[in-house]
């Protein structure tokens, strides 16, 4: 079954979401993690103030991000409101357990508890719609949105919905940053050109996806698969490209989930398409378990605009933008394949 | 024509025994395993009694043959307990035989492990042991337990706070359905953690004694922990191994209360939904449920408005219903795939299971649990409810073969 | 008593977030919850907590701290009532 992507939105660390012309501004902490953040809406003009106060920024960009998809696709009431998320609330657990920690369990507030559960985006979106349909969480480390856009497949096959929301959100805090550049996940090394997407990100993103075509659409996804990499690169992706009846050469672009021009955990799939453009991605919203959201945003968007913006190119190879093929490992063990078309 | 979904195995581990034959007979003989913690050290350790596992995290390693100096985090070492008890009673002897996926859920994932880092990190952030915080993710315990049983298949992890294992099941059961998987293992572990006990503790919500479901004096929960897990298969798959099935998943309903952060909604209308969606799916009436395993986590909000959706449900024909929360306590992320064993266990065995500690009938509701083990029962369809914050409720039903 | 009025209304803005509110756009006397500033539930679990930090007095349960939670007025009274 393809599934048609009717509304999106995406909140990111990139500007002009429409037409990216550059790479995000590099933030710092402790003056010497860099990483990227978020450009926020002005919340108040998305979302009930009196509902903001007690947010954290994962809860706003969450929910203004679906908030905005839902405008963007004109569906007042999705049918049922499916994301995923890496870490879930972060803020909110990190802000718990330091309270708890350091107030030896005495006098902790409820808020960052009540909302450090990994549901509390899904149900608060579902609360401010007063949308009683399905309701689900994917998170942790691997193909959590994957699973979610699966879960949002299985729905409208199984019930016969119509507009499902589906998105994705990972929010990063400074406590965080310190741990992922001490697990020397990321570097701390000047000489490397800033111009690189190996860097700690974050972001939300939501789709309205429906079965039903229509002109106003943004793409389709033709097909989407979580494979396990015990399989070669070529089996995966011959397999997959018989099952969809459309040959290698066909493929106009592949974008791919690299973080770096010299990250080669991606030649044995790039090697294979030698006729079409590669596009990246993490330059433009940094490293965070859900930014395959991101790259399914903008990859929609490059074949709604039938234009890619010239910084997503790897090598241009052609100008066709008919179909993208997204290839991500999600974890060491898994990669996930999207084929888009216009 | 959907494909039905057959339960051929099952495995727990909770404060009422190590696995399912003990928590059979923990059930049957109404021992409680709510205690003052021995193993988490909390400030309220000796006044909010918990549902503790009887066992340390070394002597969990020791069962599950791992290395003393395994970094686990304890929610992890359960969820290994139940799964391996799973695949061994489902008679699973090479689990990539079949399209096999795994679905697990936890709400802490390794947040006790999180806790020991963090003591050393909040006074300095250049401090604090590196391998405590890698268990922090709620994927991670997904991924140790697939490596564990040395399973290729799909993976993935549902968090959606109390009914997490109950919608891991029903993913389970729709990718069977859709013939995304031959076999699923699904449910989920929690462990007890500062982070839930002080949380819960934070809400107002927890008893300083033992939790007393649907009875007039409820005052609140009592925390447990364990792990929950069933194994799913297609009928075609069944039929290759030679098997015969335990139990039918047989229905399924996911919706959202949408009424309050916490709270569930004054009618139950969350609940309802997802009861009434379960039965429309399993295609039977409500007259064919012989026994509803709650939610009845022992809250004066939860039990009134459980109470009031199965009061409407039923039409006032209420089947027997319990809280085994009473027994257990409240497993959070895990409890969904612990009733779920449960309620497999009341066809399998013929039993209602009683809610502990109740005397006597709130004033709202005309109905009462059933307070006594009843024997030689003949039930059909069994009806299991979670319900989490944010009104993310999930109602399944299990189905005698 | 005025006094300590005052200081509530602006721990519970700080407490609770209520950017655009100002100490004197709070009633006294009128309810806090629902209609009055439309707090809710979670609001009055953050008003115990701020209570026991602030005024050194516990509110044991919420159901008891609905009556104190009523208005600023009764969480002053409250608060002088128990001061040690």
């Amino acid at each position: 079954m393809e599934l048609y992507i009717k509304g999106i939105n995406s909140i990111s660390p990139s500007e002009n979401f429409d037409n990216i012309s550059h790479i995000p501004e590099i933030k710092l902490v402790d003056e010497i993690y860099k990483h990227y953040v978020c450009i926020e809406p002005i919340y108040k003009e998305i979302i009930n103030p009196l509902l903001l106060r007690r947010m954290s920024r994962a809860m706003k960009m969450g929910i203004a991000s679906a908030l905005l998809c839902l405008k963007d696709a004109k569906i007042e009431m999705p049918d049922a409101i499916i994301t995923a998320t890496g870490l879930g609330c972060i803020e909110d657990s990190d802000k718990f357990l330091t309270l708890l920690i350091e107030n030896e369990e005495k006098m902790l507030n409820p808020t960052p508890f009540i909302q450090s559960t990994h549901n509390t985006i899904s149900s608060q979106i579902a609360l401010l719609l007063k949308c009683h349909g399905y309701n689900s969480t994917y998170a942790g480390r691997g193909a959590c949105f994957e699973t979610a856009l699966l879960d949002a497949k299985m729905l409208i096959s199984d019930d016969d919905l119509q507009n499902v929301l589906v998105g994705a959100y990972d929010e990063l805090i400074a406590n965080q940053i310190r741990i992922l550049y001490r697990l020397g996940l990321f570097k701390n090394n000047n000489k490397i050109n800033d111009n690189q997407g190996n860097l700690p990100g974050e972001g939300a993103s939501f789709f309205v996806v429906s079965p039903n075509p229509s002109e106003t659409n943004y793409a389709k996804i033709s097909d989407f698969e979580i494979v396990n990499n015990l399989i070669s690169a070529k089996k995966i992706i011959s397999d997959f490209l018989v099952k969809n009846s459309i040959t290698i050469g066909n493929i106009n672009s592949i974008m791919v989930g690299i973080n770096s021009c010299f990250d080669t955990h991606y030649t044995e799939y790039t090697d294979l398409f030698p006729n079409s453009n590669i596009l990246w991605f993490k330059h433009l919203c940094g490293e965070y378990m859900t930014s395959s959201a991101f790259a399914l945003c903008l990859a929609v968007k490059c074949l709604k605009n039938y234009s890619i913006p010239e910084i997503a190119f790897i090598r241009k190879n052609n100008n066709k933008n008919n179909n993208i093929l997204i290839i991500n490992k999600v974890t060491n063990e898994q990669t996930a394949l999207f084929l888009l078309s216009n | 024509m959907k494909k039905k979904v057959f339960i051929s195995g099952i495995g727990i581990i909770s404060s009422i025994g190590n696995n399912v034959i003990e928590v059979l007979n923990s059930l049957i003989h109404e021992n409680s395993g709510i205690i003052y913690s021995e193993h988490l050290h909390s400030v309220y350790k000796n006044e909010m009694p918990v549902g503790e596992v009887k066992l340390t995290d070394n002597e969990l390693k020791d069962l599950l043959k791992l290395s003393d100096k395994s970094q686990n985090s304890r929610t992890t070492l359960l969820g290994m307990m139940a799964v391996s008890e799973a695949i061994k009673n489902s008679e699973i002897s090479d689990i990539n035989k079949f399209n096999t996926a795994f679905i697990s859920a936890t709400t802490v994932g390794g947040m006790d492990k999180s806790e020991i880092f963090y003591r050393e990190f909040i006074k300095n952030k250049t401090k604090g042991k590196l391998k405590y915080i890698c268990t922090h993710d709620c994927g991670e315990s997904t991924k140790k337990i697939a490596d564990k049983i040395k399973l290729n298949g799909f993976t993935a992890t549902i968090s959606t706070a109390c009914s997490s294992s109950a919608n891991s099941i029903m993913v389970g059961a729709r990718l069977i359905k859709n013939g995304l998987a031959d076999r699923v293992i699904a449910g989920g572990a929690d462990a007890l953690s500062l982070f839930t006990i002080n949380g819960f503790n934070t809400l107002m919500i927890l008893s300083h004694k033992h939790c007393r479901p649907f009875d007039e004096t409820r005052n609140g929960l009592n925390i447990g922990e364990g792990a929950g897990y069933i194994v799913m298969e297609s009928d075609e798959c069944l039929k290759k191994s030679g098997k015969l099935p335990i139990a039918e998943l047989k229905g399924y309903g996911n919706a959202c209360d949408a009424y309050h952060q916490t709270a569930s909604s004054p009618d139950g209308y969350g609940a309802y939904l997802a009861m009434s969606k379960a039965i429309g799916n399993a295609n039977i009436m409500p007259n064919n449920i012989d026994y509803v395993n709650v939610h009845g986590t022992g809250t004066p909000n939860n039990d009134l408005s459980e109470g009031l959706a199965l009061q409407n449900i039923f039409n006032n024909n209420v089947p027997y219903f319990s809280s085994t929360k009473s027994a257990t306590g409240h497993t959070l992320g895990a409890s969904g795939g612990i009733e779920a064993v449960i309620s497999i266990l009341a066809i399998q065995n013929k039993i209602i299971f009683p809610s502990l500690n109740f005397n006597q009938q709130m004033k709202e509701l005309t109905i009462c649990p059933t307070s006594k083990t009843i024997k030689n029962v003949e039930i059909k369809n069994v009806l299991s409810n979670s319900f989490g914050f944010g009104g993310n409720n999930t109602s399944l039903i299990f189905s005698a073969v | 008593m005025d006094e300590l009025i005052n200081n509530l209304k602006i721990e519970i803005i700080e407490a609770l977030n209520l950017e655009d509110v100002k100490a004197e756009d709070i009633d006294t006397e009128a309810p806090l919850f629902n209609e009055g500033l439309g707090l809710d539930s979670i609001d009055a679990l953050e008003l115990i907590v701020l209570i026991e930090k602030k005024h050194g007095i516990k509110i044991q349960s919420a159901d008891e701290g609905k009556q104190i939670l009523y208005s600023v007025k009764t969480i002053a009274e409250f608060i002088i009532k128990n001061k040690k």
